[in-house]
């Protein structure tokens, strides 16, 4: 049975229009569909299973999608690879934070796009320059832009992570677990970054299991349940309850409206 | 305290001690014959560790490179011996030929994705049949003059096999700490998946990683055919133990990520050292080999102290 859902008529940064994707015989995702604005920030949830990681791995470029499109900006792109999402303006703060632990701070803020002195040659002293620059802008407080990554505290490595994907100017960033391993000091000082993030008109694409975090920052909720799309509220018309139940589907997944 | 003491600026510490018990029970230890042997020492297993330094930074090993060293140190006497091609020309084919053979050791690394330990067991057995097959298991001797610089002259004092791998010394530090391409090789080496991921090729960073190992253990072929005045396809087997425990002493790690070409040469250093110095003072070579045995050891349970302290 096919689903689709309206969308608000805003001028989405990014659209996704029934994409389906498998492993095997395993139907990760069936016609799935997703849109997110500027200053925006769109919660996904959903069991374990539901597709949520998959989803954001596709639009991360990481997965490529079995049928489907992908609209950015109303054109349609095909994401062949991470660093190729990347330099599409989609950026993304992994689950696993995809850091290099034995590295520095600058250079894993740069990492996989540093800056370059005649083609070949890193520019260290910049990237340290303006790590620091936008490190302070944002308020993060870090030993030293020198301090290998491994030294770090799962919330600093984290506000790294997310710092990264500001220092991409991506227009859109996906999140997968921002404030799984978090502390409740930490994880109110990443909400704050992605706050931020939203006021400087981003679109934020976030995955979450945890739904006091969900509601305390998302416009928008989407549900995923055994990879489709279970229905999308926006926060102030919803509750718990009824997330809740969508998420184990008992209320049953939304028809065409 | 303890973790700065077993990084690779301690090696300067172990060193000095050795250089001192050696100027005491080994009266010929600091004389000018001495370091001239000292230096073409180090220059042999240099060229070796500071050539594959990168390849362990990158989470890999390459076992193949003491059989390259024989292999292409062959490869120059067949071409200047027997065929008569110029010495300069044959020692860009010997070089290459490492490089070749590294650039395979890479493909089957990287690109069939076999584990480096058996691909470079598998070439170091190919490579050194190959070297006995084409001598016929003698000794290729007779080099021109000019190609016994290489191993045998000086310039200014300084014996000329140490200008080959002082270059190569700067080139590769340049490499690791200044260009994107070493940038790529710590961020493989420190954790692969998130090289991949940031758009990283891990494929291309091991890749070359092992051709440069390969052409380096090339140079250490010619310098040390060049030193001998003779390639004998046996050469080298002896080096590779040897330069790999100068590149864990010089604090470049095995779990990746970590390490630099100025430590590797600090390790080589205590290596030749500890070699010359068991030599001097007359020690039966089957203990020697016992003593490096147990130094390797040594350095990678530091190795091990160093992670764990991380």
């Amino acid at each position: 049975m096919k689903k689709s859902i309206s969308y608000s008529k805003q001028n989405k940064i990014l659209e996704i229009h029934n994409i389906s994707k498998s492993f095997g015989n395993i139907d990760a995702l069936t016609e799935a569909s997703l849109s997110v604005c500027p200053g925006e920030i769109l919660s996904i949830v959903g069991d374990n299973g539901a597709g949520k990681s998959t989803l954001i791995k596709i639009i991360a470029g990481v997965y490529q999608i079995d049928s489907g499109s992908i609209y950015l900006n109303g054109k349609t792109v095909e994401l062949k690879s991470a660093a190729h999402a990347l330099s599409l303006g989609i950026s993304t703060v992994f689950q696993d934070l995809a850091m290099v632990e034995t590295l520095d701070v600058a250079t894993n803020m740069f990492l996989g796009n540093p800056l370059k002195k005649a083609y070949i040659f890193v520019d260290r002293k910049k990237m340290y320059e303006k790590t620091a620059s936008i490190l302070k802008d944002l308020g993060i407080n870090l030993p030293s832009v020198y301090a290998p990554i491994n030294v770090l505290s799962g919330g600093q490595r984290q506000a790294v992570a997310v710092a990264r994907a500001i220092l991409q100017e991506g227009q859109v960033i996906l999140m997968d677990e921002p404030t799984a391993a978090l502390g409740v000091r930490e994880t109110n000082q990443v909400l704050e970054i992605i706050n931020q993030l939203r006021d400087r008109g981003k679109s934020i694409i976030l995955i979450s299991h945890d739904l006091e975090v969900v509601f305390n920052i998302s416009n928008k909720i989407q549900v995923l349940r055994l990879g489709k799309v279970q229905g999308i509220r926006n926060v102030s018309e919803t509750n718990k309850e009824e997330i809740v139940g969508m998420i184990t589907g008992a209320i049953s997944a939304d028809k065409i409206i | 305290m303890f973790q700065r003491f077993f990084n690779s600026a301690g090696i300067g510490g172990p060193l000095i001690v050795l250089w001192i018990i050696l100027g005491i029970f080994a009266p010929r230890f600091f004389t000018l014959t001495n370091f001239g042997n000292l230096s073409v020492q180090f220059a042999i297993i240099g060229a070796l560790a500071i050539g594959s330094t990168a390849v362990i930074i990158c989470k890999e090993i390459d076992l193949s490179i003491g059989a390259i060293e024989g292999f292409c140190a062959v490869i120059a006497g067949i071409c200047i011996v027997n065929f008569g091609i110029p010495w300069p020309v044959s020692i860009l084919i010997a070089i290459s030929s490492g490089a070749l053979v590294g650039a395979v050791n890479g493909c089957l690394v990287s690109v069939v994705g076999i584990p480096s330990f058996v691909v470079t067991l598998g070439s170091l057995g190919i490579v050194s049949g190959i070297s006995l097959l084409i001598t016929g298991g003698r000794s290729v001797y007779g080099f021109p003059e000019a190609y016994q610089w290489i191993g045998q002259g000086d310039l200014f004092y300084i014996r000329s096999p140490i200008l080959f791998t002082g270059l190569l010394l700067v080139f590769m530090h340049v490499v690791l700490k200044n260009t994107i391409f070493g940038l790529n090789i710590y961020a493989v080496g420190g954790n692969e998946n998130s090289a991949n991921l940031v758009g990283i090729s891990s494929l291309w960073t091991k890749f070359f990683s092992f051709l440069i190992s390969g052409a380096s253990a090339g140079l250490a072929g010619v310098i040390i055919s060049s030193r001998l005045n003779a390639a004998n396809p046996t050469l080298g087997a002896l080096d590779l133990l040897d330069a790999i425990a100068a590149i864990v002493i010089g604090g470049a790690s095995l779990s990746g990520g970590i390490g630099t070409v100025i430590g590797t040469a600090g390790g080589v250093l205590l290596i030749v050292t500890i070699r010359n110095g068991l030599n001097l003072m007359g020690i039966n070579p089957f203990w020697q080999q016992t003593a490096i045995g147990s130094v390797i050891l040594i350095a990678a349970i530091f190795d091990r102290i160093r992670d764990k302290s991380r």
